[in-house]
C-alpha cells in the first residue's frame, strides 16, 4: 500500500512542477500580450506539429538524457556528480580531436572516437571521486569547479593547438568530421540521428542494472543509507568509483554523439551555451532519478525548448518563454529539496 | 553526519541554481523588448514577398542585433514586403530556424555573424534554388549573399586619434578574445595609432569572454596603471566593464558599433562604427526592388559601412577636450586619404 502511494508521489510531483511552471508562463505569455491558448498551441505545433519537429525535439533530447541518466545513477548511489558539463565537454572534445586523427575512417573509426571520449570523461569524474576517498575533497565541490577546468581546457584545445584554421572562424571550433565517420541520421532530411537510439537503449539498460542486479542494489542501499550498507558489507569505495566512472561515461557520450550526430565537429561554447548539463541535471532531479523517468521528462524539457522556437517564430512571444518554464521548475526541484531538509530537522527536534 | 550531507545538498542547489540561472536569468530579461515577429505572415503570404530575418542570439543582449532587425525592417515597410525576425539561442536553434523559415517559404532568407557560417553553409547548400545572405560574415555559396565589414579602416581611424590625443604615449586596447577576426580591430588600430605618432606604445590584453564585464574593468585598471591614458574597448558586453573603469579612474575610453559616447561623454569620448543597420537595410531594400544579386560585398569607410564619431558621423554628445577638434581635423584627413587610396589599410585576416 505505502509502496503505491510512493509510486504515485513520484508520478505526482514533477507533473506538479510542470503544471505550476506552465501555469507562471501563461502569466509572461499574458504579460506579452498574447492569447494563452493559441501561444501553447505554437508551443506544441513547434515540438510535436510535424514529424520535422518531433526529430528536432527528439534530437534536442539526447545530450539531455545522456547526461540526465549520468547524473541519476550516481545520484542513486548517493554521489552528487555537479560536473555533467565538464564531462560533457571533455567527451565531445576528445571525440572531435581523435576522430580526425585516426588513420582510418568510418564505422570503426565512429565507435573508437565516440569510446575515447566516453573514456576521458569517465576518468575526469573518476578523478573527483578518487579525490573524494584520497583527500576528503568534497565530491559537490570538486565536480562543480572541474567543469570551469574542462570547459576552458577544452576552448584552449581549439582555439590553439586542434583549431581549424581553413575557415574564417570568429569562433574557434576543430576540423569538420569526415563523411563516412559521421553518426547517421535515423530519417534522411531530419535532424534526430541514431544516438536517440543509444539513449533509449542505455535508459533501458539502467533501469535494469539499478534495479535487477546486485551492483545495483548496492548502489541502491549505499545511497539510502551509507552506515547501513557499509555494514552490510557493500564496499563504499569500490561502489563510489564505479558509479561515478559510469556518471562520467554518459555525460561523455551525450557531448560525442552531439558531436559526431549533429555539430560534426567541436565548436567552442555550442555545448556549454544550450545548457545541455544543466537541463539534463534538472530531468534526473524532478524524476527522482528514476532511469525511465529521466528520459521522459528529458524529452519534456527538449520539447519545450524546441517549443520555444515555434513561439517564438509565430508569435509575440520571445523564446525565453521556456526558460522562465524551466526556471520556475529548478525553483521547485530546490524547494522540494529545502523542505526535505527542514522536514528532517524538525524530526531530530522532536527526538 | 547526516545533517552535514543534507545541509551539502540544499548548498549544491544553491550553487546549481546560481549556475543555472545565470544565463537565464539574461534571457529573460530581454523579454519586454521583442515586440517583433508577426503573427498574421502566414495568413498573407502569397500577396507579398516575405523576408525572414535569423538572428543567432536573442536581441536584448546584444545591441549590434537590435540594428540590424530595426534596418531589416524599415526597409521591408518601404518596399511593402512582409518580414518575421526570428532569435535563436544556439548554432542547433539557428540551423532549425533557418530549416523552418526554407519550409515555411520565405523568399529571403537572412542571417549574420560567424555563429551562423555554419548551418547556413548546410542550409544553402541543400536548397539551391533560395536565396539567402548574411551579415558580417562570409558564406561562399552561388545563392548567397554576404556582408563583410572593414572594420580594420574604422580601427586605423580610433588608432590615429588615440595616438594624437595621448599625453603618455601610451594607449591600450581590450579586445574581447585571442580570435583571428578581433585583428580587424586590433591590427587595425596599431597601425593607426604608429601611423601618427610613432612613440606610442600599444598595450593589447584580452578579456577573454564576450560577456565578463568585471574582469574587463581590472584590465582596464591595470592598463591604466601601466600608464595608457586612452583605452579603447573592444569587447561588446564586457565593454561596460571598461566604461566603468575610466570613470572610476579618470581615463577616456571608446566603444564599438554604435554611438556610445551617450552612455558617458566625459570618458567615453569616441565609439567606432559598424553600420549593420544600413547594409541590413540595403540588402533587404534591393530584395524589395527586385535588385538583389548574390556575392560578396565589403563595406568599409567609402561605402559608410564603419566610422568613427566626430570624423564620419555626429554624436549627440559634445566633443571631449582630450580629443579636441585639432585632432578630429586630422583624422578627418586621414580618413579622406584611405577613401582615396593614399594611404592603405590591409585586412589584417589576409595578410
Amino acid at each position: 500500500m505505502s509502496k503505491m502511494k510512493g509510486h504515485i508521489s513520484n508520478i505526482i510531483q514533477p507533473v506538479f512542477a510542470i503544471f505550476v511552471g506552465l501555469a507562471v508562463g501563461t502569466i509572461a505569455i499574458l504579460l506579452a500580450g498574447e492569447s494563452v491558448f493559441l501561444t501553447y498551441r505554437e508551443m506544441w505545433e513547434g515540438a510535436f506539429g510535424s514529424l520535422y519537429f518531433l526529430s528536432n525535439t527528439l534530437e534536442r533530447s539526447i545530450p539531455i538524457i545522456l547526461a540526465g541518466l549520468g547524473v541519476a545513477f550516481a545520484f542513486r548511489a548517493g554521489f552528487f556528480n555537479l560536473g555533467a558539463e565538464g564531462q560533457l565537454v571533455m567527451g565531445a572534445v576528445t571525440t572531435a580531436i581523435v576522430t580526425v586523427y585516426l588513420p582510418f575512417q568510418g564505422f570503426l573509426n565512429l565507435v573508437i572516437s565516440i569510446g575515447a571520449g566516453m573514456l576521458i570523461a569517465g576518468l575526469l569524474s573518476f578523478f573527483a571521486g578518487w579525490m573524494e576517498q584520497k583527500f576528503q575533497i568534497n565530491l559537490l565541490i570538486s565536480t562543480l569547479l572541474l567543469n570551469y577546468i574542462a570547459v576552458l581546457f577544452a576552448g584552449y584545445l581549439v582555439s590553439e593547438p586542434f583549431r581549424d584554421t581553413t575557415s574564417s572562424g570568429g569562433v574557434a571550433h576543430s576540423v569538420m568530421v569526415e563523411d563516412a565517420s559521421k553518426l547517421p541520421k535515423l530519417l534522411t532530411g531530419m535532424n534526430v540521428h541514431y544516438g536517440f537510439v543509444l539513449a533509449i537503449i542505455i535508459t533501458i539498460l539502467l533501469a535494469f542494472i539499478i534495479k535487477r542486479t546486485t551492483f545495483g542494489y548496492e548502489v541502491r542501499m549505499l545511497g539510502q543509507n551509507m552506515f547501513f550498507a557499509q555494514y552490510g558489507g557493500i564496499n563504499r569505495k569500490k561502489v563510489m568509483f564505479i558509479s561515478m566512472l559510469i556518471s562520467g561515461m554518459l555525460a561523455g557520450l551525450a557531448g560525442s554523439v552531439e558531436v559526431m550526430g549533429m555539430h560534426y565537429r567541436f565548436i567552442e561554447g555550442a555545448l556549454t551555451t544550450p545548457q545541455f548539463a544543466w537541463t539534463g541535471l534538472m530531468a534526473a532531479l524532478l524524476a527522482n532519478s528514476n532511469p525511465v523517468g529521466t528520459a521522459i521528462i528529458a524529452i519534456f524539457l527538449a520539447a519545450l525548448d524546441t517549443g520555444a522556437l515555434g513561439v517564438e517564430r509565430n508569435t509575440d512571444v520571445p523564446n525565453a518563454i521556456s526558460d522562465i518554464i524551466q526556471a520556475v521548475l529548478i525553483l521547485f526541484i530546490s524547494a522540494k529539496f529545502t523542505m526535505a531538509f527542514i522536514k528532517s530537522k524538525r524530526k531530530r527536534g522532536a527526538k | 553526519m547526516r545533517k552535514n550531507l543534507l545541509f551539502l545538498l540544499v548548498l549544491g542547489f544553491l550553487a546549481f541554481v546560481l549556475v543555472a540561472c545565470g544565463t537565464e536569468s539574461e534571457d529573460e530579461s530581454s523579454n519586454g523588448e521583442n515586440d517583433e515577429g508577426n503573427a498574421e505572415n502566414s495568413e498573407s503570404k502569397e500577396e507579398a514577398k516575405s523576408v525572414a530575418v535569423v538572428l543567432t542570439d536573442q536581441i536584448g543582449v546584444n545591441p549590434f542585433f537590435q540594428q540590424i532587425a530595426d534596418g531589416a525592417k524599415q526597409a521591408a515597410e518601404e518596399t511593402g514586403l512582409e518580414i518575421n525576425v526570428i532569435e535563436s539561442s544556439d548554432t542547433t536553434e539557428t540551423k532549425q530556424n533557418l530549416e523552418v523559415a526554407v519550409a515555411e517559404g520565405y523568399d529571403l532568407i537572412l542571417t549574420a555573424t560567424f555563429d551562423a557560417v555554419d548551418p547556413l553553409t548546410t542550409v544553402a547548400e541543400a536548397n539551391p534554388d533560395r536565396d539567402f545572405a548574411i551579415i558580417d560574415a562570409i558564406v561562399d555559396l552561388p545563392n548567397v549573399k554576404s556582408a563583410e565589414f572593414k572594420e580594420y579602416e574604422a580601427s586605423f581611424l580610433l588608432g590615429a586619434a588615440a595616438g594624437l590625443a595621448t599625453e603618455t604615449d601610451t594607449v591600450g586596447i581590450i579586445p574581447a578574445q585571442d580570435i583571428a577576426l578581433l585583428d580587424k580591430y586590433i591590427v587595425g588600430f596599431q597601425e593607426g595609432v604608429a601611423h601618427v605618432n610613432e612613440n606610442a606604445e600599444v598595450l593589447v590584453n584580452y578579456v577573454g569572454s564576450f560577456e565578463d564585464p568585471a574582469k574587463a574593468k581590472e584590465i582596464a585598471l591595470q592598463q591604466n596603471s601601466n600608464g595608457a591614458d586612452f583605452i579603447a574597448a573592444a569587447a561588446a558586453v564586457s565593454d561596460l566593464g571598461v566604461f566603468e573603469a575610466a570613470a572610476e579612474a579618470g581615463f577616456y575610453t571608446s566603444g564599438q558599433d554604435i554611438d556610445r559616447t551617450v552612455e558617458d561623454p566625459e570618458h567615453v569620448v569616441l565609439s567606432q562604427l559598424k553600420n549593420t543597420d544600413v547594409v541590413a537595410y540595403d540588402f533587404v531594400k534591393e530584395y524589395g526592388n527586385g535588385e538583389f544579386s548574390t556575392g560578396v560585398q565589403s563595406f568599409g569607410l567609402a561605402e559608410d559601412g564603419v566610422g568613427l564619431t566626430y570624423v564620419t558621423a555626429e554624436s549627440e554628445s559634445p566633443l571631449n577636450d582630450f580629443i579636441g577638434q585639432d585632432t578630429i581635423d586630422q583624422v578627418i584627413e586621414i580618413k579622406d586619404q584611405i577613401i582615396s587610396g593614399e594611404i592603405e589599410v590591409k585586412n589584417p585576416l589576409e595578410q
